[in-house]
């Protein structure tokens, strides 16, 4: 993961990336955080983004998805 | 929802866990999700706490409703994201508490709880074979829920309209079955409004996953055999045809010299 910013996780594009990084969230690894806080629990992962930058459902899915395969396989 | 702002940490945490919400730690980030979730919550219960408390149906009832809620766990999660995909009821909070409450530890808190918002996958249609045969079922036990809970769900009805949308052939059929003394118009609301509930404890119903599967198959007017013989017999009438049409060897002249 490295320093990518938080635009390469999926389900993150420009306009979310940006909304993301205004609230300090600006590399990909603060949003692996903000997931391994949240306990890396689906529900309330989910919900996350659409409170935070307003991501819409599907998005957010995809966001999930995207942390839970890197930290089974890496974490 | 300005009331939890003056909670600190620990008695956010507290809070969480009083009402068996998963949670993690509280700190700034995750803070303003776990208050809207708590509001959420009360407000979820605030709504759905009803004088008649006969429900499986209610996710935050105290009660230990019948067994059958107790196998409500794998509740099914396609059709009831599509019924919260299409409502307008509330803002998304109300579609997400509801995500919330499939990991809620409750064995007695059931309801509408789990996994409503994935809307990824559509109906398959396995999964209408599913609710056709335990609609059957759970409409006997649920019917008098149905009745009881009409009221309560009176800000629902919308909600639940959308599932008629969805399940037309089940809701509909089953409702002409099992409620005949009500007007159709209120039938598949009632049917509709009981019908999450259905929802809930169709899943358990494993063993009879097989049998609408099987059942359809005895519902051919021809047997299979036959239908197979018909098309070899066919096929070969088909064959006999087109061998006869090809040109023949010899003089296509009838003509005798």
């Amino acid at each position: 993961m490295g320093e990518k910013p938080v635009g390469s996780l999926a389900g993150i594009g420009e306009v979310l990336g940006k909304k993301l990084e205004d609230r300090g969230f600006d590399k990909a690894y603060v949003v692996l955080g903000q997931f391994l806080v949240l306990k890396k629990d689906e529900d309330l992962f989910r919900e996350w983004p659409k409170d935070t930058c307003g991501a819409n459902a599907k998005q957010s899915c995809d966001c999930f998805g995207c942390l839970r395969e890197w930290c089974d396989a890496f974490l | 929802m300005d009331d939890y702002a003056v909670l600190s940490d620990t008695e956010l945490a507290a809070v969480l866990r009083q009402y068996n919400i998963p949670h993690g730690p509280v700190v700034g980030s995750t803070r303003k999700l776990y208050e809207k979730k708590i509001f959420e919550y009360e407000t979820q219960r605030r709504r759905l706490s009803p004088p008649n408390s006969s429900s499986s149906f209610y996710r935050f009832s105290d009660l230990d409703s019948a067994s059958v809620d107790s196998d409500m766990y794998d509740l099914p999660k396609k059709e009831d994201a599509l019924l919260y995909q299409t409502k307008g009821y509330n803002d998304d909070y109300y579609e997400e508490s509801y995500l919330t409450t499939r990991t809620y530890g409750e064995p007695e808190s059931v309801g509408m709880s789990k996994g409503f918002r994935q809307p990824v996958t559509s109906l398959s249609d396995a999964d209408t074979f599913h609710h056709q045969v335990r609609d059957d079922t759970l409409f006997s036990s649920s019917e008098e829920e149905g009745k009881d809970r009409e009221r309560p769900m009176y800000g629902r009805d919308s909600t639940y309209q959308s599932i008629a949308h969805f399940r037309p052939i089940s809701n509909v059929s089953r409702s002409s079955l099992g409620l005949p003394y009500y007007p159709t118009s209120s039938t598949s609301s009632v049917s509709s409004s009981s019908s999450p509930s259905s929802w809930l404890t169709r899943r358990a119903i494993r063993p009879e996953k097989q049998t609408p599967v099987a059942g359809l198959g005895q519902d051919r007017q021809v047997p299979l055999w036959g239908q197979l013989l018909l098309f070899l017999v066919f096929a070969a009438f088909l064959l006999f045809v087109y061998y006869s049409m090809q040109a023949e060897e010899g003089n296509p002249f009838w003509m005798d010299p």
